[in-house]
This record gives C-alpha cells, structure tokens and sequence, in this order.
C-alpha cells in the first residue's frame, strides 16, 4: 500500500498517512499469524500440539487415579481387589463419588488452562506493534509528526491485535503498556544551584574503613542533596546483607547549620560490597539565611563543614538554538553513532534487517529525508565499512564520508590512558526547553568518565517495552577537538526532577585541558566549560 | 438526494444483562434503543441529572458519544473475514484480572523511581551504573523504598512489586502505576459497544464514517485526514483482493473530495499491477459498512437508492470502466445482483 493524495498537504499529513497506511500493512501480516495464548496454554506449531496433548493425557490420568485412590479411601476399602470385598468397595465408590463431585469436575477441567509459568510462548503479531512503534517513534523525534498523533496510531495499533485476541487482550484497557513517549514535568519553581564541594574524609561503617568524597550539594527550594562516592578496602564479594546494613547506616547522616537547625539525610544510590556512590537528601533545605552547613557521617571523627554561599567559578556556558530542518538528520545521525559503537569492524548482519536501516527506510518512504540527505549518505558510509546489504531504496544512495568527530570517537573508543581524579563542578546550565540542569562532578579514570547531573523539568522515565526515543542528550568536546558521546549510566527520578550518572565515551583525553559538556534539547542546546584540574577523589 | 447513510442496513438486536434480568438493544435507523426501557429518554435525562444509571443506557449513551470516534476505525473490523474477538465474557475477564479493572486506583505518585539504562549500542559493561571496576555485581537500592515497602516500590494510590535484576548486575524496583499508566473511561466504553457484536461493530463504523464525510457532523479537512485515508485503504484493501485477485497492499488509496464516486484506474507495478483509488470516505459508511464492497463481481461506489433489503447502487465491473446501475438485494445475510 502506498500513500497518496489528491491534494498537496504539509509534510506532516505525509508522514501521519505513511505511518497509518504502515499500521494497515502490519495489521493485514498480523492477520495472517497465530493467535495469542496466555502463558503456558499451548506451544506452538504440531510438535508442540502433539506434546501439549500427551502431557496434558498423561497429567489427566495421574488425576484420575488420584480422585479414583481418594474416592476408594473415601469408601473405606480396596475396590481393587477381588471378591464381595470389592463390591462392597464399589458400592462405597459410588457413596463417594458423590461426596467427591467438585474434585471430579476440577480434575475434568481442561488442564491447558491452567497456568504454567515457566514458558512464555511467541507472539508474533507483536513484533508487527513493535515496527509501527518504531516508525512512530521514529518519525516523532524527527517532529515529522506530533507525539500526539504517533502515540494514537500505536494505540491503535495495538488494541486492533488485542481486540483480534493477535497479542495479550488484556491490553485493549491500556493496562499492560506504559505510553511510548515521555511528559516533561514542569520544574519546581524556584532556581538551583550547586555548590561544589570536593572534600574527601575517612569514616569507619560497621567495623571497616570507608573513604568518602562529596563532591556538590544541590540546593534547591525544599530539599538539598549531597552526591557522594565512597570506596572501603579489602571486603569479600557482595553480600547483600552487608550492604542493606551500610544502607542503614548511611541513613544515620546528619547535618547542623549556623543557626542551631539541624536535618537527617536520607541516602539513596547502589553500589558493590566495596563501593557506595549516591546522594545524601536533606529536607527541608537550609534557609537560604543560612551561611554553612556541617555535615557528620556516620562512623567519622569530624564533620565536614559546607559554605554554602560559596558559589562556583564562573564558567563558560552557552547556548543556542538548533536547526529545526536537521532535526531528522540529527536523529539518524545518533542512532549512527551507537552502531558504530557496537563495533564499525563488526560482521554485517545477517538474515535480518537491522533497525536503522528499517528506520532509515522509513524516513525516506514519509518524505521526511532525502536520497541526498547528509545523515542518509553518512549511514550508507557506515554501514559500506561494515559490508552490510543495503536495503533498495538505500542502495542508490551515494556514500558520504564520516565526520571527523566519529572517526575520534572510534579511534580512541577503547583507549585506557584516562587521568584519574575527580572536579567538584557544581554549574548551573541556561535552561533549556523547559529543563533547569546542574553539573555536579565529573570524574575520570584510566578507562572510562562520567559526570553527574541533577535536572528539574527532565520528561519521565518510560518503562514500556514500545521503543522510546530522548529528547535530550550529552556530548563533550575537549579543547584538543576531541569528541565524545554519552552513555546514560545510573539514573534516579521522581517529579519532574532526575539525578543522572552520564557515562562519557571514550575515556577522556590525558592531555585534554577542558571539557566542554553539551546538552542538546529538542530545540536547543547549552554548553558549560569545566577546566579539567583533577583531584584525587578515591 | 442520497439516501441515509444506515439505508442499507437492515435492524439489529443484541441482549445484554441490565437490573439483574436480560435486555433487549436494538439498532434500528441509524439509532440505538433500549427496547426495555419503555422511559429510556426520562431515564436518559434523570442520568444526565446525576441521577442513576443502568447497562442499558449506558450503552446507549456511549454509542452517542462514540459515534463521531476515529478510534472506532482503528479498531474495528476490515473485511468480512476479520473477526474482533471481544465479546461481554472477554470484558469481564479483564475486569476481573487483577492489574486490569475499569477503575485503576493509580494516581500521580511522589515515590522514586532509580534504574539504569544503556544506550543503544554502547558497550554493556561500561554503561552499568554503580558497577565495580572488577566487574562484580552491583545493585541500587533506594532508601525511602525500603522504609515504606520493604522491597517493593509503592506509588499512592498504587501497588507494590517485588525486585527485579537485570542481566547487568543491578537491581531496582519497576513501579507499577508508572507515569503514563492512566485510565480511560473512553476506551472502557469502547470496548463494551464493540463487544455488542459484529452487526454493531459495522454499524458504529458507519456512523463514524458518515459523521467525517461531506454530509456529516465534522469537517474533514484538517488532522483527521491521514486517519480517513487508513480507513478507507484497510478496507478497500481486501476488498479490492477480492474484486481483482490482487494483493490487499496492491492499493494505492485516497480520499475523494471532489462531486461524484471517485476514481479507479489500474497502474503498472514491477511485480504486477495495483489498483489507484480515489473514493470518499462516505463510500465506508454507505457501501463498506453494510457489506456492499464487491457485489456480482462489481465494485460498488455509491449507494443511489435503499429500502432494506433492497438497494439501487452503481458498481464498477472493472477499473477505468463507467460504473453501472445495479439492483441488488440481501438474502440470509448475503447480498445479490437482483436486476442490472
């Protein structure tokens, strides 16, 4: 099926017809597959009939005789055995079949209703809701069409399988699926700001030496956090228990201001039996009156004294808006990067089509890229390097070259030459589409960096298993040129507001002086400049 | 004058549990009644007063309100060999699945949710949140969640659900009630009208095509015209494979928005040919609908004339040919050519 129209309309009615004719397709495909079966009905295809069917025989007559035993001790005596004892004993089974009625209706019951957990047999159909949802997604990232519109058709979609019993009908009540697309929460009111801290203290938990950085505290209006890292030295693997203890114990922090106030912390965040990295939480937040705070970890001699107007050094920060007309470009272009992340030099894929080419395809069917388009052209340079076929309406393309950044980003990807240390950031970034943001730390090892951000305004976290797409993401670059992506690490979220672990790749450059950190939004973008002067942290 | 939209379509009834016995629904007209409820518009009016409600009148209520609902095309059946399997049992299956009621007490929570993710395409190891550097397993708990749940996340108004580990070594809790996990009244209705049966279903259908075409309540132009164009090609789809032995996606449809029927032409295509339709969306409520589509090998395009269970209708023999009168005329659920 393919579009058409009698009479020109924006491209955002091509991209929604495309999508909806697509939906159509994969709804006629779904059509012809098997219907759902709750887990454990029934395997598929006839050998699995044939076994469902002796078992199912076999597990019968175990329940027959088990209902035959239980009748005949009902009845007092072995209807088994021969002569007037047996007689009698029948007549007993027959007093006792009665008795025994709801047993005998149970057993009689179709055994392949009842559940049987351990196997969760295919649903075909589902990968048809599953491509729809991409090319939604897909096409709403690239603004191709509203959120709106994408959420409806996969909606759609997926209660057309469900009310046709082709995937879980409990989904026609919209209960088993979160939405595809995330809400951004309006940020509390109120600034943020951080302060960076930087201390590091020794402190004993439950008999062991624990070393303990706190990198920036957050203050907002109603609640202040404390990031911190923490390492302890010669511990045996993880022991859960273990940890649920210095979980508790970290819960016995405790702050006091120079006003006499005092506040308990509660401490979130993960670690290993060896480290704990996570966030102290204070509520309510300092008066903005107050001039420092001192925080007392437990186990530790001395308190850690924060000034809490001590603002950060002023950084360089920008921001500027985006090129709307790129935006599809942008989009492929970071889904580019993540495979060739996967590895450039890995073997093609072979027997199915990869997602990005299936996206990419899908792009220029909506009208929404070009054969000409840079991103298209990039992908088909990349994806020659790995010797992939190229799906038709991606063959004639002509290849463009690889922006220099990537090809940084791919040299250096598995570099160990990092430096070691830790910056206590605490800088504030422009807003930017609606989102407040805070760099609290960043740090660097041999093999990896990462930084920590808290964010107001951030969109929800989704947990449905319909692909997603984020609007905002991270980049650097450092004063050397050198170029790096982001790897969401560890992320906390409640209201609007996300503590984030930004994993960078790859390792940061030795000789590197500054790091610029990017967040690009939907619209914009911002950047702040960190010097990179390491402190040991850890 | 065009006939009524409904004038092919012959009445329909259907029974349903209401005030404990069992009530009569029938179609009729264009209109659904409550046939056992004699006072239907003074109930109808008491309800919209606050007073109470009953199965009946809901369903009757929510047909009104449904009747203009593009969803209802979304959902709804394609051809005559695509069957919905919701029926009043699977209904209340659902609304008996724990997790799955009508009524959902999750609202917007404050609890927090923590996880890790990994972006496409980088390396697993590397992205694992609180992950050691020897590689050892690592988990993240969140204090407030142990306080309040012992081990399982609780949002209010929400329920609470164990631990999960991911492959990676970290450990969380999945919030049920999530954000986005939301109720819809709207959609409950829905199914209840769809689950009325396969007469209904076509008869919604109809109503809500007739309500976005030319004649009806809602101007078409605007957002809902990639919506129209899906409707009419998923159905004219497999009835164009009917009508032409070619595949159902062999079918490039759009909507008429000109005066007369339309257009059919056949197109060359590398791998055979594909039929190039221009019809109004008006043709899925008078001829798709009451099962018009493809009649005595014809095409039909438009309805001219109906009296149920006879109905005058131009019809095309093949595409790019004039249409012609045909009368026809449903036997046993069947539609026939009864004179050319």
């Amino acid at each position: 099926m393919t579009a058409g129209s009698e009479r020109a309309g924006p491209d955002r009615d091509r991209a929604e017809t495309y999508l909806r004719l697509r939906a159509e397709a994969e709804l006629r495909r779904a059509l012809t597959m098997p219907r759902f079966r709750p887990p454990g009905m029934v395997l598929p295809g006839p050998p699995g009939q044939w076994l469902m069917t002796m078992s199912d025989r076999r597990r019968m007559g175990r329940r027959r005789r088990a209902v035959s035993r239980a009748m005949q001790r009902r009845a007092g005596a072995d209807a088994t055995a021969p002569g007037p004892a047996a007689a009698l004993a029948r007549s007993g089974v027959l007093r006792a079949r009665r008795v025994l009625a709801p047993a005998i209706d149970w057993a009689a019951q179709p055994l392949h209703r009842l559940p049987r957990q351990s196997w969760q047999p295919p649903v075909p159909a589902r990968d048809c809701l599953e491509r729809v949802a991409e090319l939604a997604v897909t096409l709403a990232a690239c603004e191709a069409i509203s959120e709106e519109s994408a959420e409806e058709v996969v909606e759609g979609m997926r209660s057309a399988l469900a009310g046709r019993s082709l995937i879980d009908p409990a989904v026609l009540l919209g209960d088993a699926f979160a939405r595809a697309f995330s809400r951004v929460q309006p940020a509390p009111a109120g600034p943020v700001r951080a302060v960076p801290v930087g201390a590091t203290t020794e402190c004993e938990l439950l008999g062991r030496p624990f070393r303990i950085y706190l990198g920036a505290l957050i203050l907002e209006q109603k609640a202040a956090a404390l990031t911190m890292r923490s390492r302890v030295a010669d511990v045996a693997e993880d022991d859960p228990e273990h940890a649920h203890e210095i979980f508790q114990a970290l819960n016995t922090c405790a702050a006091v201001d120079d006003r006499g106030a005092s506040y308990r912390a509660h401490f979130s965040g993960g670690g290993t039996a060896s480290h704990f990295d996570g966030r102290f939480r204070f509520q309510p937040a300092p008066p903005a009156a107050a001039r420092w705070l001192d925080v007392t970890l437990p186990g530790a001699a001395d308190a850690v004294r924060i000034q809490l107007h001590t603002s950060a050094a002023p950084l360089p920060v920008t921001s500027g808006r985006l090129a709307p007309e790129l935006r599809a470009d942008r989009y492929l272009d970071s889904l580019i990067i993540g495979r060739l992340a996967d590895g450039w030099d890995a073997r093609p894929d072979d027997g199915h089509e990869p997602p990005i080419l299936r996206i990419a395809t899908g792009l220029l069917a909506a009208g929404v890229l070009t054969p000409g388009s840079p991103s298209v052209r990039r992908l088909v340079a990349a994806e020659a390097r790995r010797g992939q076929r190229l799906p038709d309406s991606l063959a004639t393309v002509e290849a463009g070259s690889l922006p220099e950044d990537w090809l940084h980003f791919l040299r250096d990807f598995n570099r160990t030459d990092g430096p070691t240390g830790a910056i206590a950031v605490g800088a504030t970034l422009p807003d930017l589409d609606g989102v407040s943001c805070v760099i609290t730390e960043l740090v660097s090892e041999a093999d990896r960096a990462s930084f920590q951000a808290h964010a107001c305004g951030w969109p929800e976290p989704r947990h449905g298993p319909l692909r997603d797409h984020e609007p905002f993401g991270w980049s650097a670059r450092d004063d050397l040129g050198g170029w790096y992506a982001s790897a969401e690490g560890g992320w906390s979220y409640s209201d609007g507001e996300a503590d984030m672990d930004v994993r960078l790749h790859p390792p940061i450059a030795p000789q590197a002086r500054t790091l610029q950190l990017i967040l690009t939004g939907p619209a914009s973008e911002v950047s702040v400049t960190i010097p990179l002067t390491w402190l040991e942290a850890l | 004058m065009s006939p009524d939209w409904w004038a092919a379509f012959g009445p329909a009834q259907t029974h349903v549990s209401c005030s404990g016995s069992t009530h009569r629904l029938r179609w009729s007209a264009g209109s659904l009644q409550a046939v056992d409820h004699p006072d239907a518009e003074g109930e109808l009016v008491m309800a919209a007063l606050g007073g109470d409600t009953n199965p009946c009148l809901d369903l009757v209520m929510a047909w009104g309100r449904h009747s203009d609902d593009l969803t209802v095309l979304a959902i709804g059946p394609r051809s005559a060999d695509d069957t919905l399997t919701i029926t009043a049992r699977t209904v209340e299956d659902l609304a008996s699945r724990p997790g799955g009621p009508f009524r959902s007490p999750v609202s917007a929570g404050s609890s927090r949710i923590i996880g890790r993710r990994r972006s496409p395409g980088l390396p697993r190891g590397q992205a694992t949140y609180g992950r050691s550097a020897a590689g050892g397993s690592s988990f993240s708990v969140n204090s407030s969640i142990i306080r309040k749940g012992g081990g399982g996340s609780v949002r209010s108004g929400g329920r609470a659900t164990g631990p999960l580990r991911s492959a990676g070594g970290w450990s969380g809790y999945a919030p049920r009630g999530w954000p986005g996990r939301e109720d819809d009244p709207g959609r409950v209705e829905l199914i209840r009208l769809l689950a009325l049966g396969r007469p209904f279903q076509l008869r919604l259908s109809g109503a809500v095509a007739h309500a976005w075409s030319a004649a009806g309540q809602h101007s078409r132009r605007g957002r809902s015209d990639p919506a129209l164009t899906a409707a009419l090609a998923g159905r004219l789809g497999p009835a164009a494979a009917q009508w032409l032995a070619i595949d159902a996606g062999d079918v490039d449809a759009a909507v008429h928005d000109d005066h007369g029927w339309g257009q059919l032409s056949l197109a060359p295509q590398p791998d055979g040919r594909k039929l190039v339709a221009r019809l109004p969306v008006s043709w899925l409520a008078g001829v798709w609908a009451p099962g018009l589509a493809v009649v005595g090998g014809h095409l039909v395009v438009s309805v001219l004339a109906a009296a149920w269970p006879e109905v005058r209708v131009l019809a095309v023999r093949s595409p790019g040919r004039d249409p012609a009168e045909l009368t026809i005329r449903q036997r046993r659920g069947h539609w026939s050519v009864a004179a050319r």
